[in-house]
């Protein structure tokens, strides 16, 4: 499937249907897996995913129409579907691209060339599970090694240039004992030797003590917690950026002022679609609006709040590059709603080491996921979950993994980043930002 | 009368020839074709988004030879795009290894029937349907602003109604097809306090029906219909009501001598805390806490009067948001009884883990649109075992706890091996046998073989009426449910934390 040449297709059909304006977003998708179950490995692939998000205007009217197959026919009776009776638009036009970045890198010809060689992606999700058997310590293991590449458009009417860009994909995920995991997530590809120790890693990090809130004595009690960055970039992206919204904010429901300090001097965060091989990376956001780097907190300090064209124009100012499709519950990208969105997470590192934050806190824990966070209040970040994955932390020491099922933790998002008192000097890459380890404090319910 | 595919004939020549080709390559292969025409309307805090069309398809393949399996997914029914899919499949079962039991799939029962279903609309009124709704969800929102004064009432709502066509067909000459509508409504609601204060609550409303559950035909058009009208009503009032609700501590939880959970809360309890732990493929790679690798049961996992079941309830296609006549497979989905006097028995099959564990498939085998077909829950609820603890109300269920809480509804749930967590929206305080407070939102957790044993009494008919969307890699619509309140003893096995 060319998406540039289906995208002019669609602007001949939107002069034929006299749209004024039309903004598309279109991807394709070709990934191929190879599924870890314990010693079973099985292949699949998935080819020409096709998806089409189209959003139109006539005379001041604006219609959405999602597609997954490349048909003009279906396409045309979706656009004049869409404008009967369609709603006033709070846009009265799309985008011009008419200027692009410089060319970004989100192409690596090394995970690309792995399509034409599925036996070595096999043979690296083998070396993985043989490893991590070799450890003696396996009783269960799941996982995957991925491969994609991506094709994806962004273009409107009325623009000089097409928003274009093949992006490739690796990630690999190993679970061991349904206990720990750990991942690989990028566009390039990572040092093989790193990918097939994962599931080895894992389970020699998993102590064979296991521990409860009242044999530590931690029940009811705020304590000191060790963010891992997958679960400190969940809280970011799932209830501290519904506060940085320029919706939210329009609507009054934010919590947050700009020039408030939100979180201590060492804290600054910033969003990114620029970034070299990253999860969001791409010349535009899915309006057509440049890509660009928002430094939101510096120093604790909120500096920004984040942008999408529709809440641009009510506030008269420009779009900060955060209009992405993001759904609602669980629509496809191509069918979900424009609005605004945090890109790629970046927290700037700090001096500690994650040893050193370890030896300083005498009795805490370290999160790295608490069980069903997706159901927290985003309108108040109040959060209350099963500690699902984590380490109790004894006199600056790593002793015991929690007991499952008996521990909860509980706080509001907002709220803990105020408590933060070190950034680790190590990153972790989630594939979609980039963000160090944070002791914070929480309470175990 | 059971609807058919329009485009039938087409679709049968064109799967026939995909999968003559696919003969001469393997030793067997299958296909799924499912597309879904939908119309849908979103309203955001800033925003209201009408599609009036949304179409979507995708096809699934799978091939199998000399005891290997590969499985693909296509874009488009084209038999250009399946034929390189094929060829592409081939390549890739050749370089695959023998998985340590070959791989095989347990026959479909009932090959012969054709066609399941029921009507399902073609064309939607669309933009009188979203007016419908957009009127009257603001005007219940603006009344309980009146009704409670200072209350900024603010709803974000999801509506979508859909008519679902899949064809399932084979090497060996099956060839099903399944046509069936689906409407579905969740309410977000987010009141604003007079001193700032917000608070949230999350309601949904699914069946596998048309439009008319949600917007039902009136004198000049349409109305918002009368089970809508009163949940949106209902979910509003409870988020005012969460403006003074109380938090308690810890040790006010373990004082607690009973939890009573409303069927919307039990019901992803159940799904989370054991439905999981049922799924033939979970427990095959070991990850189920219920039955072991080998497919034994360990034993009791429920009270003696738990009975816990999966799927359509008996003989009722229309009720239950994960309700459908076949699986993906093209097996007749079955009400499987998971655990019998809260002993677990039954498992939910595909057609390979049928084959695996020597049983024979009870349609438990779903995707989401052209990814591979693996078990998965349809609507899990719990059937009281015998009439012996079963009461007719509420009142009469809590009139002997001297302090309990009652937990009603879900913002969704997620499940480890051996643990469970849902989100609870609203609690009420029980002192004495009488509701006293209002409760905030809380998070219950459980130990999975625990989570049911301490059971002790029901009230009210068996509703699957809630509704949810499962992950599990794959998206999946789910009822759940079971006896409109169940009691819970406090036990060391569950927990609660409420915010705040």
């Amino acid at each position: 499937m060319e998406l540039i040449k289906f995208s002019e297709k669609v602007a001949k059909l939107a002069k034929k249907l006299k749209l004024d304006d039309c903004e598309l977003l279109l991807t394709n998708n070709r990934v191929l897996s190879a599924r870890i179950e314990n010693k079973e490995i099985t292949l699949e692939l998935k080819e020409d995913i096709f998806s089409a998000g189209l959003r139109v205007l006539k005379r001041g009217k604006i219609g959405y129409v999602p597609i997954t197959e490349p048909n003009f026919d279906l396409l045309e009776r979706g656009i004049k579907t869409a404008l009967l009776k369609a709603a006033p638009s709070p846009l009265p036009s799309f985008v011009v691209i008419e200027t692009l970045p410089p060319k970004l890198d989100t192409f690596d010809g090394a995970v690309a060339r792995l399509f034409e060689a599925p036996g070595k992606v096999q043979e690296i999700a083998r070396e993985l599970v043989g490893r991590a058997y070799a450890t003696g310590k396996i009783e269960t293991i799941e996982g995957a090694i991925q491969i994609e590449i991506e094709q994806r458009l962004v273009s409107t009417l009325h623009s000089p240039e097409v928003a274009y860009a093949e992006r490739t994909g690796f990630s690999a995920f190993a679970e061991v004992n349904s206990k720990d995991f750990d991942f690989i997530a990028g566009r390039k590809l990572p040092e093989i030797a790193q990918v097939i120790e994962l599931g080895a890693t894992v389970a020699r990090s998993l102590s064979d003590q296991e521990t409860s809130p009242e044999q530590e004595n931690m029940r009811g009690k705020t304590v000191p917690v060790i963010m891992h960055p997958v679960m400190l970039e969940e809280l970011l992206r799932r209830l501290v950026a519904e506060h940085l919204y320029a919706s939210t904010v329009q609507e009054g429901m934010s919590r947050l002022r700009l020039g408030d300090q939100v979180a201590p001097e060492l804290f600054t965060l910033w969003d990114d679609a620029t970034a070299p091989y990253d999860g969001n990376t791409f010349p535009t956001d899915d309006e057509g609006t440049p890509s660009r780097k928002n430094l939101i907190i510096e120093n604790g300090i909120l500096k920004m709040f984040l942008y999408d064209r529709t809440t641009a124009i009510k506030d008269g100012v420009e779009s900060t590059g955060n209009g992405k499709r993001r759904p609602v519950l669980i629509e496809e990208e191509h069918e979900a709603p424009v609005r605004c969105t945090i890109n790629d997470i970046y927290l700037a590192p700090g001096k500690q080491t994650l040893d050193e934050m370890v030896k300083d806190i005498e009795h805490g824990l370290l999160v790295k996921m608490l069980l069903g966070f997706h159901t927290a209040n985003r309108t108040t970040g109040d959060f209350a979950n099963p500690l699902y994955i984590g380490r109790v932390i004894r006199n600056g020491t790593i002793v015991a993994l929690p007991e499952p099922g008996r521990w909860a933790i509980k706080g509001n998002a907002l709220d803990c980043l105020k408590t933060i008192k070190a950034i680790s000097c190590e990153t972790k890459a989630t594939g979609s930002g980039v963000l160090p380890w944070v002791t914070m404090e929480l309470t175990v319910a | 009368m059971v609807p058919r595919l329009d485009d039938e004939i087409k679709i049968r020549r064109l799967t026939a020839q995909v999968l003559r080709y696919a003969a001469q390559k393997v030793e067997y292969a299958d296909l799924l074709y499912e597309r879904v025409l939908r119309i849908e309307l979103q309203k955001l805090p800033d925003r209201v988004i009408q599609k009036p069309f949304n179409a979507k398809a995708r096809v699934q393949l799978r091939l199998l030879d000399n005891g290997k399996k590969v499985e693909l997914k296509v874009g488009t029914l084209e038999f250009a795009s399946l034929k390189q899919a094929i060829d592409d499949g081939v390549k890739l079962l050749k370089i695959s290894p023998v998985p340590p039991k070959p791989v095989c799939l347990a026959p479909i029962p009932n090959p012969g029937k054709v066609h399941y279903g029921t009507p399902a609309p073609k064309t939607f009124p669309a933009h009188k349907i979203f007016a419908t709704i957009i009127d009257g969800v603001e005007k219940i929102a603006r009344q309980i602003e009146t009704q409670y004064p200072g209350m900024e009432v603010k709803p974000e709502y999801w509506f979508f109604s859909q008519r679902e066509e899949k064809v399932i067909a084979d090497t060996d000459g099956i060839f099903k097809t399944q046509v069936m509508p689906r409407t579905f409504f969740q309410l977000l609601t987010r009141v604003k306090g007079p001193e700032g204060k917000m608070t949230q609550t999350r309601a949904r409303l699914g069946n596998p029906l048309p439009y008319s559950f949600i917007v039902a035909p009136a004198k000049n058009g349409f109305r918002l219909s009368r089970l809508a009208a009163q949940h949106i009503r209902e979910w509003m009032e409870k988020t005012v009501e969460l403006q003074t609700a109380v938090s308690l501590t810890p040790e006010e939880v373990n004082s607690l001598t009973h939890m009573v959970l409303h069927y919307s809360t039990l019901g992803v309890f159940v799904h989370e805390a054991l439905g999981h732990n049922f799924e033939a493929d979970i427990v095959k790679a070991g990850g189920s806490g219920i039955i072991d690798q080998a497919g034994k049961p360990k034993g009791m996992v429920a009270a003696e009067d738990v009975n816990i079941l999966d799927g359509p309830l008996p003989r009722k296609f229309d009720q239950g948001f994960g309700t459908e006549f076949i699986d993906d497979e093209g097996v007749e989905v079955q009400t499987k009884l998971l655990a019998e006097h809260g002993v677990a028995r039954d498992m939910i099959l595909n057609r390979e883990t049928a084959a695996y564990f020597g049983l024979t498939p009870n349609g438990g085998a779903f995707s989401e649109l052209g990814d591979r077909r693996i078990p998965r829950m349809s609507n899990t609820f719990v059937m009281p075992a015998s009439k012996r603890q079963w009461y007719k109300t509420l009142e009469e269920l809590i009139a002997d706890i001297p302090r309990g809480i009652i937990l009603v509804g879900t913002s969704g749930g997620a499940v480890s091996k051996d643990g469970m967590s849902s989100s609870v929206l609203i609690g009420y305080l029980i002192e004495n046998g009488k509701i006293t407070k209002t409760v905030k939102p809380s998070n219950f957790s459980a130990k999975t073989l625990y989570a049911l044993r301490y059971v002790d009494g029901f009230a009210g008919p068996v509703s699957i009426a809630d509704v949810g969307f499962c992950g599990k890699g794959q998206t999946k619509y789910v009822g759940d449910g079971g006896p409109l309140w169940t009691r819970i003893k406090n036990n060391e096995f569950v927990s609660l934390s409420i915010q705040g």
